[in-house]
């Protein structure tokens, strides 16, 4: 019908003759001619606006408008978009000035359909299309549901509804705060043929079921001092200001900013463009909602369909149940208590949120860390463990060391020690023998005394040279003469030598400078280096054990000891790491000798080696440097 | 006893020796010392001795040595086993080797002389 309406308009000449011709012909030639949908509409739209485009209103319902328009079809018509300015201009003549300056604006320009948000000027509206865009259909995008009802639509104008009712925004208030008993409405008064007229009608049931107190049509300023003294139990309402009883002008969603600020308890609104400043939200009417129906509704039409096949239904999309997360958390509201489907706007995003990726590369990082220093404090641990178990047993090992070594002396310090006492026990004897008898031998008693004293000094000597070798002092040293150190080392050992059969040669060379060393450890290494000769050599047949220890001096002036034995030998791998703490070709032992050995004679400035003797054996050596002569 | 028992000390530790063979001539016997077996058996001239006293560890031929080769020469002459050392079960070893016992270090005279008086008597 409207696109048949559109074709007979075009083929007309004059305006003047197409409303008689449109009321004549319209329903006949719809009748009769139905299958020639001829030509389709003009891809393009008029968006006519009653109000100021500065409002936030209008801008969220046309941004939804074209976003809609450039999504949902393939084909996007053009759009134009005019204010009509009615409230401003409105004039006697102002419908004139607008018809003459439309029609030569849009000489040249073919409109499809006509999107009106100037519901509230429905009238104006069908006349200024009557007058420039007969038959045109008009989408009336957003019509307050119950007014709805009350208007007379011609057959050619569609649209759509939205509830828009005072209770739900109470209803929404209860649900929010229990124990609500008063409803506070804070706004400019509401007139009949405003935007909330309806709220009046709302009123009385309002008025059944909580005390209201109705704060609209004061001055802003005395708006504002009386909502900082509301009861507890209530509730504010913002109704919007705009203008108040001074005349002040005010935009709607600024006041309700500064209704919100001041108000001592949470306040609903009832539109979109109000949530953000300080309201707690509501039941709002969307206006990007109601642009983005408008645009299906008009695509809709563009497309084909009539707009009498398009009945004037109610938008569910246009009325939302919104919320500021910041308010709710003022007012300790409960997310729990929020309508269905509620949108929570301005949460702050929690630190996940907000940081997701960087938390999530800290964690890991913190998770490798862990383990990291879970692997190291495990390792350290192990390694702690494996020190002290070291510890422990080196100091086992030095003990059984030093145990062994003092075992293998003992027997030799016995037999020094006893050898003096068996003289001093005997000879004293004889003494006292040679003084008892009658005629008491003065003379040989007297030589048995001397005896004794002999054989003291003969104890003394060997206790000194014990206490010597105890004495742990390593900075004790003194002018020591390498072959005297070699010849008590001997001599300790020599029941040792026998007792295993081996055959000592000494060969030590007279007149060797003095060396700066600590007497007892010189003669512990030598000690360590005779006991280990005599050890290797116990599997060499008993004829062939021959330990052979000589002192001399090298050409570079040091005193040298070599202690040369009979035994198999060290092998290579020995050989390489035998100095090292633990390596041992002996059965028995701790492999500790060799490597204090050597300490001992590097600590020294010395150096000790060893090399395979011939035809078998071992050579070991040292040298040390000679104190200046 | 027609003549005094004539005693060879063999010892290589020369204070001891002396002190023994002292000792023993205060107790109104012979005795002579020896710094070694091998000295023992060079001699010197006296001889032969009633009692062999000898140390047990000296170079050379030791004490045990000593005994063997008088067991394997039928010499019968008992023989005193001395020492200075602390290793144990010597007394068992000296036992064995024939010795008519072990005289550890530090010991009085005495302890020799009763046992030459038993040896001697019987």
């Amino acid at each position: 019908m409207v696109i048949l309406e559109r074709s007979f308009s075009t083929v007309s000449g004059s305006a003047p003759g197409r409303i008689v011709m449109q009321i004549i012909f319209g329903l006949a030639v719809a009748l009769t001619i139905v299958p020639a949908r001829a030509e389709p509409l003009p891809r393009s739209i008029l968006f006519l606006d009653e109000d100021t485009p500065i409002y936030p209103w209008f801008r969220q319902m046309s941004e939804a408008f074209y976003a809609t328009i450039q999504t949902e079809t393939k084909n996007p018509p053009f759009v134009f978009v005019e204010n009509l300015g009615i409230d401003a201009y409105a004039t006697a003549d102002y419908f004139n000035i607008l018809c003459s300056h439309f029609r030569r604006k849009y000489a040249n320009r073919a409109i499809g359909v006509i999107v009106s948000n100037a519901s509230r000027y429905l009238p104006y509206t069908l006349r200024l299309r009557d007058e420039l865009w007969p038959g045109t259909p008009v989408v009336l995008a957003g019509i307050q549901e119950r007014r709805a009802a009350r208007l007379n639509l011609p057959s050619n104008v569609t649209g759509f509804t939205f509830r828009h009712q005072l209770q739900d925004i109470v209803a929404t208030a209860d649900a929010l705060l229990p124990g609500l008993r008063r409803v506070v409405l804070a706004g400019s008064r509401m007139e009949r043929g405003g935007w909330r007229q309806d709220f009046l009608d709302d009123l009385p049931d309002i008025r059944a079921r909580f005390e209201v107190i109705d704060l609209t049509g004061l001055s802003f300023a005395e708006l504002q001092q009386r909502l900082t003294k509301l009861p507890a139990d209530s509730a504010v309402v913002y109704v919007g200001f705009s203008t108040d009883v001074t005349g002040e002008h005010y935009l709607p969603a600024e006041a309700s900013r500064f209704v919100a600020e001041a108000a001592n308890r949470p306040t609903f609104v009832d539109s979109e463009t109000f949530v953000g400043a300080g309201s707690v939200g509501g039941l709002v009417i969307s206006p990007g909602g109601i642009g983005r129906v408008a645009a299906q509704v008009a695509l809709r039409i563009l497309d084909g369909e009539k707009a009498a096949d398009i009945p004037i239904a109610n938008s569910e999309e246009i009325l939302r149940p919104v919320f500021d997360w910041r308010q709710l958390q003022r007012w300790g509201i409960s997310e729990n208590r929020l309508p269905v489907g509620s949108e929570i706007r301005f949460r702050s995003p929690t630190a996940w949120e907000q940081y997701h990726w960087q938390i999530m590369l800290i964690s890991v990082a913190l998770v490798l860390q862990s383990v990291l220093i879970a692997g190291l404090f495990y390792e350290h641990r192990r390694r702690r463990q494996a020190e002290v178990e070291a510890t422990r047993r080196m100091a086992e090992l030095a003990h059984m060391n030093r145990s062994a070594a003092i075992g293998q002396m003992s027997a030799s310090i016995v037999h020094e020690i006893n050898q003096p006492l068996g003289a001093i026990v005997m000879n004293a004897g004889t003494g006292l023998r040679w003084l008892a008898k009658d005629a008491p031998n003065v003379e040989k008693a007297s030589q048995a005394l001397k005896n004794i004293v002999g054989d003291g000094n003969r104890a003394t000597q060997v206790v000194e040279t014990l206490r010597a070798m105890f004495k742990k002092d390593a900075s004790n040293r003194a002018l020591v003469d390498i072959n005297d150190a070699i010849a008590a080392v001997l001599t300790l050992l020599r029941i040792e030598l026998e007792g295993h059969e081996v055959l000592t040669k000494v060969s030590l060379k007279d007149g060797l400078p003095l060396v700066m060393a600590d007497r007892v450890q010189l003669q512990q290494v030598i000690f360590n280096l005779v006991t280990n000769a005599i050890e290797a050599m116990s599997s060499t047949k008993a004829g062939a054990r021959m330990l052979r220890v000589t002192s001399g001096a090298t050409e570079t002036g040091e005193c040298m000891v070599a202690i040369e034995d009979t035994g198999p030998g060290i092998d290579a791998e020995t050989l390489k790491r035998m100095f090292e703490p633990f390596i041992t070709s002996k059965n028995k032992g701790m492999g500790m000798g060799l490597s204090i050995c050597r300490s001992i004679v590097e600590a020294h400035g010395g150096r000790l080696w060893v090399a395979g003797n011939t035809p078998s054996g071992a050579v070991f050596q040292f040298v040390l440097p000679c104190a200046a002569p | 006893m027609s003549r005094e028992p004539l005693i060879a000390v063999i010892d290589d530790d020369d204070s001891f020796r002396v002190a023994l063979v002292e000792a023993l001539s205060s107790l109104g016997y012979g005795a002579h010392g020896f710094a070694s077996a091998e000295h023992f058996f060079a001699g010197d001239g006296t001889g032969p001795y009633d009692c062999i006293i000898t140390d047990v560890h000296m170079p050379g031929m030791s004490g045990f040595d000593l005994k063997r080769w008088l067991l394997a020469h039928d010499a019968g002459v008992p023989v005193i086993m001395i020492t200075a050392d602390a290793e144990p079960e010597l007394e068992a070893k000296a036992a064995a080797a024939g010795a008519v016992c072990l005289l550890r270090k530090p010991f009085q005279a005495e302890a020799v002389t009763d046992r030459l008086e038993r040896v001697l008597k019987v």
